[in-house]
């Protein structure tokens, strides 16, 4: 393959790009190293040029801003309008953009459009000869595929926090601010509601979370037991259990939840999912307990045991207890 | 495909045929959206359609027994990755024969986790779609579906769309209802429809999977031995030791 021209898109809310924005360009900056002529953001959004201008300036790369009012129905399929002209304009080899909640509306569109492969998820690249290979997971996490695209565009959805882009000094910006006109789309955005993550949770030294492994709901009470334990605690789960209403939605770790990064992240029955890692990953350090020996949350953890959540927590909150009793006698002596 | 040799569990040694074929979570979240809506607003129909080998007849038997009213299957030969291009494109020109005002997928697969197959169906028909829905109600007056999804840091959306349009249904509160045994044994003696491969053509799947590997280690994933009590006794000491507890 041949990345002669990349496009990188970016999503702007009032001049703001999802952080891992700029580490996109880590990823196209490899598989440009010797062909390419042309890296080029394309900024889509409020004050997209106060954006643009920051990613230009951080890279080097120019970018054109596609200006949206804020308060006009921003949905995937108006995007995929505005962007339509300019990808086809351009005709870039490779499209690179995140992989969110928002981009999975984006990304199988381009590549139709483009009439490009399409890679979701990328995690890694690896490089087989001249070709590059894409990595991501699979089966929960347990497996990564290596996907090639045939010998075509290429539209790639990077899982955010997985490249590390190191800044090029501080570039002057290249820019260039467009308003598109605005394009009838049948999706309306009606209202966007807040989140309501508890600060108990996002700010807590220790967490505690619940996957489906843990059971069953009256083990909530169990990991409870087990948080109280720990100073600033808060107790925790996956989606899978906030969708069976073990723990309410607010106290959901992952993409589509709160982004904790505790001191102590206690993962109890959690298999690993990636949209669940990306919300804990910034921990300081994991201890995962679960039960199947190949569950994918061991190669996030540093300290793993397989055991049976039924037997094990019992005898760690009591170890633990014994062990605080230990402490002070110790002390005291 | 190659895998790579590793002390165990490689994908190489897994028999495949061997597999319990079962419907991924989140289309049994979207089968159950469908039953709920046609519960709610009235008398419509309710295909399943699937793409795959014989194995793939079991889950339009489990969305049968669930009370979707019948079951089609495009035959293709066994491909444990194959290509949402080539998936996404069969099922749109299935449907394109169709008059469907909604098509429901789930959010992504169990076993790929790309989440495309919906979005390229919705592409091809040049239908608008939505993506991560896990509320979807009706607007009887205006003709519209209201849907409610996540988004980053979980903020919600509230989008509106009408039809005919493409949802992919992430799992939500309302969980997918469980066949009953009764419903289970008249779906296996239901008649399903194949659609021989050759009735449509292969769409260029434009990528491959080329191989399987373990994941990276992302940390040290050190593992404590020894028998439960031994185990929960090193873990407390650790975790004292290090000032977390």
């Amino acid at each position: 393959m041949s990345a002669r021209k990349v496009a990188i898109i970016a999503e702007a809310e009032q001049g703001k790009t999802n952080s891992a924005t700029l580490d996109l360009a880590a990823l196209t900056a490899r598989l440009a190293e010797n062909e390419c002529v042309e890296v080029r953001w394309l900024v889509v959004g409020s004050n997209a040029a106060d954006a643009g201008t920051e990613l230009s300036r951080g890279t080097g790369y120019p970018a054109v801003a596609l200006e949206i009012p804020r308060e006009a129905s921003i949905t995937g399929e108006l995007l995929v309008e505005v962007l339509h002209p300019f990808l086809m304009d351009m005709r870039p080899d490779v499209i690179a953009l995140l992989h969110t909640s928002r981009s999975q509306d984006l990304v199988a569109a381009l590549a139709l459009a483009l009439d490009a492969a399409c890679i979701t998820g990328v995690q890694s690249l690896v490089m087989q000869g001249d070709a590059p290979v894409f990595r991501r997971a699979v089966l929960g996490g347990k497996w990564m595929a290596g996907i090639q695209a045939d010998d075509r565009p290429l539209v790639l959805a990077v899982l955010p926090g997985y490249f590390k882009f190191e800044k090029v000094g501080r570039t002057s910006a290249v820019m260039e601010t467009q308003r598109p006109s605005l394009p009838v789309t049948r999706t309306r955005l009606i209202e966007v509601k807040e989140s309501v993550t508890e600060a108990a949770l996002t700010q807590a030294a220790t967490v505690v979370a619940a996957g489906r492994g843990i059971g069953s709901e009256n083990n909530i009470d169990l990991l409870s037991r087990l948080a109280a334990l720990f100073p600033k605690s808060a107790v925790a789960g996956s989606r899978i259990v906030c969708d069976g209403e073990w723990l309410p939605y607010h106290r959901q770790v992952g993409v589509t939840g709160a982004m904790v990064a505790p001191e102590l992240y206690l993962a109890c029955g959690i298999s690993g999912a990636i949209q669940h890692l990306a919300g804990m990953s910034g921990s300081r350090f994991v201890v995962a307990i679960n039960s199947d020996p190949h569950a994918a949350i061991f190669n996030a953890a540093d300290v793993g045991v397989v055991e049976d959540l039924n037997t094990f927590l019992p005898l760690l909150i009591e170890a633990i207890e014994k062990t605080g009793t230990d402490t002070d006698e110790h002390g005291l002596r | 495909m190659t895998f790579p040799d590793t002390p165990s569990q490689s994908p190489a040694d897994i028999d495949w045929a061997g597999t319990a074929w079962q419907m991924s979570r989140y289309d049994e979240y979207a089968v159950e959206v469908a039953l709920q809506l046609r519960e709610t607003y009235g008398a419509s129909r309710i295909d399943a359609i699937t793409v795959g080998d014989e194995n793939a007849g079991e889950v339009l038997r489990r969305a049968i027994g669930m009370g979707v009213d019948h079951g089609v299957r495009v035959q293709q030969s066994f491909d444990m990755f194959p290509s949402p291009f080539t998936i996404g494109g069969l099922l749109a020109a299935y449907a394109r024969e169709k008059t469907y005002d909604l098509i429901l997928c789930g959010v992504m697969s169990d076993d790929l986790m790309q989440g495309l197959v919906g979005s390229i169906i919705a592409g091809l028909l040049r239908w608008p779609s939505l993506t991560s829905v896990h509320t979807v109600d009706y607007r009887e007056t205006s003709g519209v579906l209201r849907c409610e999804r996540e988004v980053e840091g979980g903020r919600q959306e509230v989008l509106e769309v009408g039809l005919p349009t493409l949802l992919t249904i992430q799992s939500g509160i309302q969980a997918p209802r469980y066949p009953a045994l009764s419903k289970l044994l008249r779906a296996n003696q239901y008649p399903l429809e194949v659609l021989p491969a050759a009735s449509l053509a292969t769409p260029m799947g434009r990528q491959r999977v080329c191989a399987i590997t373990p994941p990276e280690r992302l940390r040290a994933g050190v593992m404590i031995e020894g028998t439960a009590e031994s185990k929960a006794r090193q873990l407390a000491k650790l975790l004292a030791t290090k000032g977390l507890c």
